[in-house]
């Protein structure tokens, strides 16, 4: 039998589904082109949208960055950067810090603003931690 | 530590490879990038600095088959070995299920080997993880070396621990695979 107490989370087929639910809402209100839920250390735990290959290296570079962001926080005296946005040409990317630390990334293109993105990704924070805690603390 | 996901069936750890500048922990990952089947391995993301030295973490995650009806995947990451890059360091160890310490076998590398180990330790400490706590194994890289130090003196010197330790030639691909069975199993069996 795995052993739950050695694990940081496990990803449970009801929380799936719930975190999908809420993602899929966030993408339908935001017309993302996909969107990923990465944990702190790097992993994806979820994903919707486009078909992408490099799920993987896109959720350990993602929670990299950010983890970085963190430092340069406190190095210029805040405690820390909720968010994260790059701006490219054809594609974006904001990053929120859930209040688990766990990262919602959202991929765009020029379609929505970045205004509708930031609220709407506010907005589903809450839930997506506490579906996050729900399964931490069912361990 | 390791995400279980039971809709997937999948089980994902992180083991990183820690050690001195220049000791081959990158070396260690293009080897196994280099001679996995393209199924098994993704691609290798490395963060560079202009001259090819680690600047963050190199990345590279694996296939390695299926444990009690959940297939494992693993992703690997190098941390820089530079003494200057601490911080960056010390980001790259969170959340890790278990380590490769890659030491480097050269007589006069000795003490930068002690220091990265001890270096390990301090930053582990703020994850509140201990070498006692955490699964890792040794490699003693550059065995081909012509001052590569005796392997009892690195065993006594690094391995006070007694954790599995293997002798390596990462470039040649010697002991790359099985110090990275062996902290595989590890971190597996630590899971079971």
């Amino acid at each position: 039998m795995l052993n739950p107490q050695l694990s940081s989370l496990i990803v449970t087929t009801e929380g799936l589904k719930n975190i999908t639910n809420i993602l899929n809402k966030l993408r339908e209100d935001t017309k993302a082109r996909y969107i990923i839920l990465v944990e702190k250390s790097g992993q994806m735990i979820a994903n919707v949208g486009e078909e992408t290959p490099f799920t993987m290296p896109l959720s350990a570079l993602v929670a990299g960055a950010f983890a970085s962001t963190r430092e340069i926080a406190k190095l210029v005296g805040e405690t820390e950067f909720n968010v994260m946005y790059q701006q490219g040409k054809n594609r974006n990317i904001y990053i929120c810090a859930l209040k688990t630390q766990d990262l919602l990334t959202v991929v765009f293109d020029e379609s929505p603003s970045l205004g509708i993105v930031k609220i709407k990704t506010k907005e589903v924070s809450e839930a997506l931690s506490n579906e996050i805690l729900a399964m931490l603390h069912k361990k | 530590m390791a995400l279980i996901n039971y809709s997937s069936r999948e089980i994902h750890c992180k083991i990183v490879y820690y050690g001195t500048g220049l000791g081959g922990k990158t070396t260690n990952l293009e080897y196994v990038h280099k001679t996995l089947n393209p199924q098994i391995r993704g691609e290798m993301v490395s963060l560079n600095t202009a001259n090819e030295r680690t600047l963050f973490f190199d990345f590279l995650p694996l296939d390695l088959g299926s444990v009690q009806g959940f297939r494992t995947k693993f992703s690997l990451y190098t941390v820089p070995g530079q003494v200057e890059y601490n911080a960056s360091r010390k980001l790259v160890l969170n959340g890790a299920d278990g380590i490769v310490f890659v030491a480097d076998s050269q007589m006069e590398k000795m003490q930068e080997n002690i220091d990265s180990l001890k270096n390990m330790e301090e930053n582990l400490a703020e994850y509140s993880m201990t070498l006692d706590s955490l699964p890792w194994v040794l490699q003693y890289n550059k065995r081909d070396l012509p001052n590569a130090a005796p392997l009892d003196v690195l065993e006594r010197t690094l391995n006070t621990r007694g954790v599995r330790s293997f002798e390596a030639v990462a470039y040649k691909g010697i002991g790359v695979f099985d110090t990275l069975k062996a902290i595989s199993k590890e971190v597996l069996n630590r899971l079971t």
